[in-house]
This record gives structure tokens, C-alpha cells and sequence, in this order.
């Protein structure tokens, strides 16, 4: 089959769609999520990831190191390990202790690295790191099932899939520190070409690890309680289980000051929308979109009906995928069938409409060491001094007009600022006529400062320079310099954090989809669980023939295998 | 490594130097734009947070600093019609202080004559010159971020110690949040 016309451009999508915060808040994994583009590379480049240390004892306590070689380069992720009783285990990125600590480092791993990562990781900020380590994280065993799975392993048995129910993991990391912090090395230090010097690779490695180590450390365990009766997670079960996430409010302010790198990520997303919307219907390609379909129904049915308010559960994205492959039917004849079915989505909610455009993304054919190019960023803002106040106006009237939809002027549009607590520098929102003073304010209240910013250029002659202008409001600087980044199409969100109706979960769902994580399940406004690398590839597969990139929305594996 | 020096990260440095200038009441824009230049100093220069600590405890907080960033920006007025143009400091102005807006000021074609040696980021300056050129980039430095940058132990723990109270008490927090019923 083939269309009348051949190619066909289609532009991107409006900003005001892309960055409307119901919008952000549907985002899902696509082919172009960080985790996704690790593995690619991983198998393409020839990375091989075997065990170069295994001290564990019966209840899976002690020392795991992965060897990662990777294009001529050498990598560590250093885990260790204990128990913690369960009144212990805290998703908050405050806890203390944590049953897993880990680290990637570059290079190779000898006694006195092992030494001096056994006195540092495992007390995590409070430890002094150096540029040879690259991420460092840890997390916890999950509660509930790990020893399940570990006790149904040891005797012979595979999971029993309504046990395991919506278990989509059996450890759930929290942070995956890097790119400079505690004196780890910067992302700007990965030289062009090093395997990890696309953003977040190094943590998309490090968290492919530690999603292993909850493999190595379950099966450990079911050994020491089954002896030779134990077995392995095998069959449709050995790639089921993927690392679980939780997630605070830092993703939050993160977004509001990287203007340029959120522009990327959508960018990308949306030039490669765009791309696929023009394209003609092949049998391939039709055959391909209608394999997506079937494989996110069977995921999503297989999946819980927990409540995940306000995004939907597994079972009512079930009826999303029928509604979305309902209209995909009605249109899969049409010249141009991928553009109208994503007309027909744009029509419908931000779910559908976003899980339409995650289904299309894998049609697009760009290479991916273009798309790691397109991620990498200017972060630069540079507003001339001598730039003018008409200057500044027109700016604020032709890219911010959207500021204007903001009830801004509203009595509680300021009424939260966001700090850091003083355990572990989590950030927080509190209310901004409380105790706090404003000076240790995070400056993510981007809408208002702009807001504010556009009501005294009004006051302001024409040609009174940005110079000018700071030394009169110098309160105005940052907002000055946020212009700088107006040109950009994806770069701000059109929220603003400091009121009460804003949902830091829109923001935190938009990136945690970017990373490639899925399984959206709030816990309050502010944190959520997630899930990442269910269904991919074990570390140990890499060289193998089974490497296909189609790995993300696994099934749930219906009956319980018997070894 | 010893602890006379310690090995910072360029982004931790201006996460703190930022941090630091928010509470000796700089604005958040010249707090960022601060943070950002002192810290291009220090890697570029060397000896910027002796320079960066300094300009904090002037009266007021980073007065030499907006001195600094004043003069460039008469002086870039100035070479809208002239080829060449020096600053004059009546107190002499430390290098650092001028280092990173004389970066940006490069990007725009503006910049000062090759000089011979390695200047660091405290020598102080009475004058300095400025030329137009063709615009340049501001440099990479990789280096820098792969490896870090060595910073006397003391003035990174006195960077740290004027930071602490930019931290909010947690126990605040939860008691603000238990006020609002927010979960």
C-alpha cells in the first residue's frame, strides 16, 4: 500500500498543547525514553555487563559488583547490600538507611576502590565522593514481594502470577544522584563519543544494574532456603520483573530551571511526531502500529485496577487502548492514516491523546546518535545589556501571551514557595507567608516573576536599557534572563508551581515518562511510584540473539510455570 | 586529594555560590548570574572562591560584584562607537570579579588583549582595556567537569557553613504541611 503523495510535512504540535500541564502530566514511555536508548546502544556498540563480584550470604546480604565494558571503557556498579526490618523501609528520599546501596564508577574496580566505596556509598549524601563515580543510588527490597518470590523460587516454583498481582518489581530505588553532586563527575566532563555522554545514560545504566541486582539477590536467597530444589525466574517471568521508583518533588523544580533540556526532550518527541504523522502507509508500518496496539492491550489488562488518581490505573487504560485501536481501525485505510489518528486523539483526552502519540513515536526511524545530539543543550541565556525595554515587551507579547490564561493577579497565585528541607536538601512546597524566609526560596516561580516582570516593563520608557532596568528592579533580573530562552518552543511549562491548584505530578509524570519509566501510581500530590525496565532485557543478554527493542509493556504472565 | 584542598564539582560550586549570595540578599538573577561567573573563574583562574567569599562580605553583600558588572556594561555601551575602551577602578578590582560578564561580553565581540601569563582570579586590577573583535564562544571546559577543580579545604568548608541556613528545618516543614492538611 501506498499513499498519493509521498512524504508529507506536518508541523509540530503547538506549544500550548505540548506544554499544558494536563498534558505533560499523560506523558508516556516512548521509543525515544532514556532507558530505551541505553539499551540500544548498549547492544548496537557491543557493551557486555557479567558479575565480577558476588559476596552475598543466605539472606542476600553483602556485595554485588557488575563489570560493565562498554566501547573501550570500563564501568563498576558497586552494590551493598543488608536487611532492614520492614518499619525501616521509607520511599522518602530522607530515610537513613537503606537495604541497598550502590554506585557506578568508571574503571576498574581494585582493592583500594572496593575499600573506599565500602566507607562512602553506603552513607550516600553525607559522603565525600570524586569524579571516578558517576551515580550514585539506593533503595529498598520491596516488602511485599520479595520474600514471596524468593520462598516460591526456593521450592521449585515460578511466581504465582495472582500473588504477584501488580508487583512489577522486587526493589524500588529513590535516587539516582550524578552529574556533579558530592563531588561526583559532571555530566560535562563524558568527552564526545563516551558511552555514557547522552543525558542521563549513566543513570539508565546504573538503575539496568541495580534492577539485576534484585535478580541475583532474590535468586541468592531462594537458594539458600531450597538448596537443589530452588530454581531461577524463568520462562515468560525472567524479564517480567523490572526496578521499581519512587519519586519525590525534586523533578519539580528541575523542570522549571532547565528550560533548554526540557525543550530538548519534547523536541525530539515532537519532531519525531511530526515526522511519523507524514508518513505514507506501508504494510509495515500499519502492521507495526496494530503490534503496538495489541501488545499495550494485553499489558494494561494484564495490569492492576489499583487507584491512581489522577492518572488512570492499568485496567482503565484498557479502555483507552480499545477506544484508541477502535478509531486507529476507522482510519487505517485512509491516505493518511498515522496524521488522522492523531487528529482523532487530539480530539479525545490527554490520556488518549498521549498514549497515541507514545504508539506512533515507534514508527520513527531516526538514528539515535542524532537524537543524543538533539539532547544536548545549550543552557546559556544571553540578554544583552543594551537589549530595551520595548525590546522585553514584545518578547513577553509575542512568546509568553499565555501568561495571561494564568489567574496570576489572584490572591493565592503566590501562595506556596518551594524550599529545600534541611534533610537530605529534599525540596518542598510550604506556605510563602509562613515561617520561611524568602531569600531561601527556589527560584522555580518562573509565571509569576515573568507575570510580574510584564506589569513593569508597562511603566517603563521604551529604550531604558536591560542595564538600566536592573539597577532600578534589579528583582527582575531573573526574568530578564529567562527571555533568553523565549525562542524555544518546549521550554516552559504553563503552570505555576506556586499556587495551591498546581500538581507537581503533571511535571514528575512528563519526566519520569522521558527517563522511560511507566506504571504511574501517585501516593499523595507530591510522590509516586513508578516502574522502569519491566520487561527488558537481563543485563547477561546482551551479545544474545534476543535483543529486540519492542521489550517495554510486558504482559503479565497468566499461570504459574512448574519447574 | 588532602584536605588542604578539596575536589568540587563546577556545578556544586555554583549550586552553593548561589546559595550563599540568596542569603547575603542578592536577587535571584544576580545570585545565578554570581554564581555562574565566580565559578568560571575559579575554574578558569583559579583562586575564585577567595575571590567569590570576599565579594559576599562586602557592604553592601556583592557591591564590588555589581561594580564589576557595571563598568563592563559601560564599557560595551562605550564601544558602540569606538574600537577600544579602558575600565579604571579607583579601588583595584579583583580579576574574578570581572572574569565571567567579560565572558559574556566576548560572545558579543567584546574582549580584552591578549596578555602574556596566567592571571589568577584575586589579582587585583586598576584598568583594564577592551577591544572589539569577532564574537567567540565561551570555552568548554570539559576538564573541569570530568575531573573536578581543587578548592582550599577552607574556603569550601566556609562556603558550606554560610549555606547551612539556606536549608529549611524539616520539622518546619511537616509542621507547616500538618497546618494545611496536605498530604
Amino acid at each position: 500500500m501506498s499513499g498519493d503523495n509521498g512524504p508529507k510535512t506536518i508541523a509540530r504540535r503547538e506549544s500550548a498543547v505540548v506544554m499544558n500541564p494536563e498534558r505533560l502530566g499523560a506523558a508516556r514511555l516512548h521509543r525515544y525514553s532514556f532507558n530505551r536508548m541505553m539499551i540500544r546502544r548498549a547492544v548496537a556498540a557491543g557493551w557486555s555487563i557479567t558479575i565480577a563480584r558476588e559476596a552475598l550470604d543466605d539472606e542476600g546480604r553483602g556485595e554485588v559488583a557488575f563489570r560493565v565494558e562498554a566501547e573501550g571503557h570500563v564501568f563498576h556498579f558497586v552494590a551493598f547490600t543488608i536487611t532492614l526490618d520492614e518499619s525501616e523501609h521509607t520511599d522518602r528520599v530522607i530515610s537513613e538507611r537503606w537495604e541497598i546501596t550502590a554506585a557506578l564508577i568508571e574503571g576498574e574496580l581494585d582493592p583500594d576502590t572496593l575499600d573506599r566505596l565500602r566507607a562512602s556509598v553506603p552513607h550516600q549524601e553525607d559522603a565525600r565522593l570524586d569524579p571516578t563515580v558517576l551515580v550514585l543510588t539506593r533503595g529498598n527490597r520491596s516488602v511485599r514481594f520479595f520474600e514471596a518470590i524468593a520462598d516460591r523460587l526456593a521450592v521449585g516454583l515460578q511466581p504465582d502470577p495472582e500473588a504477584v498481582a501488580d508487583a512489577g518489581y522486587l526493589m524500588r530505588s529513590t535516587a539516582f544522584y550524578g552529574n556533579g553532586k558530592f563531588g561526583m563527575r559532571s555530566f560535562g566532563g563524558y568527552a564526545t563519543g563516551h558511552p555514557l555522554s547522552a543525558p542521563y545514560r549513566a543513570q539508565m545504566l546504573a538503575a539496568w544494574c541495580f534492577r539485576e541486582l534484585s535478580y541475583v539477590s532474590v535468586e541468592r536467597v531462594a537458594r539458600a532456603r531450597g538448596g537443589t530444589a530452588a530454581v531461577r525466574l524463568e520462562g515468560p517471568w525472567r524479564r517480567f520483573f523490572g526496578l521499581g521508583n519512587a519519586t519525590g518533588l525534586g523533578l519539580v523544580p528541575y523542570a522549571m530551571n532547565h528550560p533548554a533540556v526540557i525543550d530538548g526532550w519534547l523536541r525530539v518527541r515532537e519532531d519525531a511526531l511530526a515526522r511519523v504523522r507524514g508518513l505514507e502507509p506501508t504494510n509495515d508500518r500499519l502492521d507495526e502500529i496494530d503490534a503496538w496496539l495489541d501488545r499495550s492491550l494485553r499489558h494494561f489488562r494484564s495490569g492492576s485496577d489499583d487507584d491512581c488518581g489522577p492518572f488512570r490505573s492499568p485496567q482503565e487504560m484498557t479502555e483507552v487502548a480499545h477506544a484508541a485501536r477502535a478509531a486507529w481501525i476507522d482510519r487505517r485505510a485512509e491516505a493518511r492514516p498515522f496524521d488522522a489518528w492523531c487528529a482523532w486523539a487530539e480530539q479525545q483526552d490527554a490520556e488518549t491523546a498521549e498514549f497515541v502519540v507514545s504508539t506512533l513515536l515507534e514508527l520513527d526511524e531516526m538514528p539515535d546518535a542524532d537524537v543524543d545530539a538533539a539532547l544536548l543543550v545549550d543552557e546559556s541565556s544571553r540578554i544583552s545589556p543594551l537589549t530595551t525595554a520595548a525590546d522585553l515587551r514584545s518578547c513577553l507579547d509575542d512568546r509568553y501571551g499565555w501568561l495571561a490564561e494564568l489567574p496570576l493577579d489572584g490572591d493565592d497565585a503566590d501562595a506556596f514557595l518551594w524550599v529545600l528541607s534541611d534533610n537530605t536538601e529534599e525540596p518542598r512546597r510550604t506556605p510563602r507567608r509562613g515561617d520561611v524566609d524568602e531569600r531561601r526560596a527556589l527560584t522555580i516561580d518562573v509565571a509569576l516573576r515573568l507575570w510580574s516582570l510584564r506589569r513593569d516593563l508597562a511603566g517603563l520608557a521604551g529604550e531604558t536599557t536591560v542595564s538600566e532596568i536592573c539597577a532600578q528592579l534589579p528583582e527582575h533580573r531573573f526574568a530578564i534572563d529567562r527571555l533568553g530562552f523565549a525562542h524555544l518552543d518546549y521550554g516552559e511549562p504553563r503552570d505555576n508551581v506556586c499556587s495551591p491548584t498546581h500538581l507537581p505530578l503533571q511535571l514528575q509524570r512528563f519526566q519520569l515518562a522521558t527517563y522511560g519509566m511507566d506504571d504511574f501510581k501517585p501516593k499523595s500530590t507530591d510522590w509516586l511510584r513508578v516502574t522502569l525496565f519491566q520487561g527488558a532485557p537481563r543485563v547477561g543478554d546482551l551479545g544474545g540473539p534476543d535483543m529486540d527493542d519492542r521489550w517495554v509493556l510486558p504482559e503479565r504472565p497468566r499461570t504459574p510455570v512448574v519447574s | 586529594m588532602t584536605r588542604d584542598e578539596v575536589i568540587v564539582a563546577p556545578r556544586e560550586l555554583t549550586d552553593y555560590l548561589w546559595r550563599a549570595a540568596r542569603l547575603a540578599g542578592a536577587d535571584a538573577g544576580t545570585a545565578a548570574r554570581f554564581a555562574r561567573h565566580l565559578t568560571e573563574a575559579h575554574v578558569d583562574l583559579g583562586e575564585g572562591v577567595g575571590v567569590a567569599l570576599e565579594a559576599l562580605d562586602s557592604t553592601p553583600a556583592l557591591s564590588r560584584y555589581a561594580e564589576a558588572v557595571a563598568a563592563l556594561e559601560r564599557a560595551e555601551r562605550a564601544l558602540q562607537t569606538a574600537s577600544s575602551h579602558v575600565m579604571e577602578f579607583s579601588e583595584p578590582m579583583p580579576l574574578g570579579l570581572l572574569w565571567g560578564p567579560g565572558l559574556e561580553c566576548r560572545v558579543r565581540g567584546i574582549r580584552r588583549p591578549a596578555r602574556p601569563g596566567h592571571e589568577l582570579a584575586s589579582e587585583r586590577l586598576h584598568e583594564v582595556e577592551l577591544i572589539n573583535r569577532e564574537p567567540g564562544a565561551v570555552p568548554y571546559r570539559q576538564w573541569a567537569h570530568r575531573d573536578g577543580v581543587p578548592v582550599p579545604a577552607d574556603e569550601f568548608d566556609e562556603l558550606i557553613a554560610r549555606t547551612k541556613s539556606f536549608l529549611v528545618s524539616e520539622q518546619l516543614l511537616d509542621a507547616a504541611d500538618a497546618a494545611l492538611g496536605s498530604g
